[in-house]
């Protein structure tokens, strides 16, 4: 499987709300979190297949 | 129990009057022939620096607040300093400023014409404020909304004999209600006319119906405040001793390598707002935020 590195850019306040939320026990870290994020809006936002949002990325 | 009148008058047209309405009391205002608008304001009544905010107001509870909204204090306050703990008519707006005279001047032609600005100003002089410290008001009883091209408008008012609005105070205020001074607009449907202004004392179940806020530190108190005197001149003077202190300034950036799979850089590429960003970090960025505010506001 080919991965692709993306760079995002946090300010300090930022990262004082994504550790918070990570304090939540949301993601193991910051990376984890921020993939989280893409994955869960990805399933709230895109079409699925058979028009269903897909189980495994609406649960946990 | 039965609410204690504790001052009853009628208001009349052209006038308004500065009360100091103390921690659970409520005041009311209340039509007598219907169909009359009137501007409200209020300070904190030991420190008029506090004082009611139409903007702060408006974010939370819209642009119509009704019974169950509290009126908010401006920044750097923010705190609730009285409930609406009735409201029969539903006709309340914090969207529009008051009218001044020299809107009436401008648009009308008046030398002099009644006006909530000079009438909040002429009240409130009673407690040694000045024009410049009357501040956009409460208005009730005033219909209005935004049209489809997004321009406020003010529209003829409902109002019946006895509708009325209670303002339940939950600290020691100074309110000044006037009547509206507009009789050329549809705000009053063309008539000026008296209104009745009653001071009661709530009763534990009216106490009991104000929901708990929660206190945040965020609410600040001059004691907060890194100046602390109030300027007694007008003149504005460089202080050669100032040091900026900006919270959290400098901004710093830290970067994130985030390695997405080929599902994951599928999903990016079909999320991401090529009409705002041209690259993927600040796309992949917008997307963690707009995921936050769903998941921990509910947006």
């Amino acid at each position: 499987m080919t991965t692709r590195i993306v760079t995002i850019a946090l300010n300090q306040q930022q990262i004082e709300l994504v550790d918070r939320t990570l304090a939540k026990g949301v993601a193991a870290d910051r990376a984890a979190l921020i993939k989280h994020a893409l994955r869960r809006y990805a399933a709230r936002h895109l079409p699925q297949p058979g028009g269903a949002p897909r189980p495994d990325l609406v649960t946990g | 129990m039965v609410r204690t009148i504790l001052l009853d008058f009628v208001l009349e047209p052209g006038m308004g009057k500065a009360l100091e309405i103390r921690k659970g009391q409520i005041l009311r205002l209340e039509q007598i022939e219907g169909g009359q608008c009137l501007d409200f304001n209020c300070f904190n009544l030991h420190d008029y620096k506090e004082y009611f905010h139409a903007g702060r107001t408006r974010t939370l509870h819209g642009l119509h607040p009704t019974k169950g909204d509290f009126l908010w204090s401006a920044p750097p306050r923010e705190r609730a300093m009285m409930f609406i703990a009735a409201d029969t008519a539903g006709a309340n707006d914090v969207l529009f400023p008051r009218c001044s005279a020299n809107l009436y001047e401008s648009v009308y032609g008046y030398c002099t014409h009644t006006n909530c600005q000079d009438i909040q100003a002429e009240a409130q002089r009673e407690y040694g404020l000045t024009p410049d410290d009357v501040h956009d008001s409460f208005n009730l009883f005033m219909e209005t909304g935004v049209d489809a091209a997004g321009r406020p408008y003010i529209t003829r008012q409902r109002s019946k004999p006895g509708d009325h609005v209670d303002f339940l105070a939950l600290m020691d205020v100074l309110a000044v209600p006037n009547i509206c001074g507009s009789d050329v607009m549809r705000t009053s449907n063309f008539s000026l006319k008296p209104a009745r202004v009653s001071v009661l004392q709530a009763t534990e179940a009216d106490l009991a119906a104000v929901p708990i806020l929660p206190a945040w530190r965020t609410q600040r108190t001059v004691a907060d405040f890194k100046q602390q005197k109030i300027k007694p001149d007008r003149e504005l003077r460089r202080d050669p001793a100032y040091v900026a202190e900006f919270a959290n300034a400098p901004i710093r950036t830290t970067t994130i390598d985030v390695a997405l799979d080929e599902e994951e850089q599928a999903l990016l590429g079909q999320l991401k707002r090529n009409d705002l960003y041209e690259e993927d970090g600040a796309a992949l960025r917008d997307i963690l935020f707009s995921w936050w505010e769903e998941e921990q506001l509910g947006r």
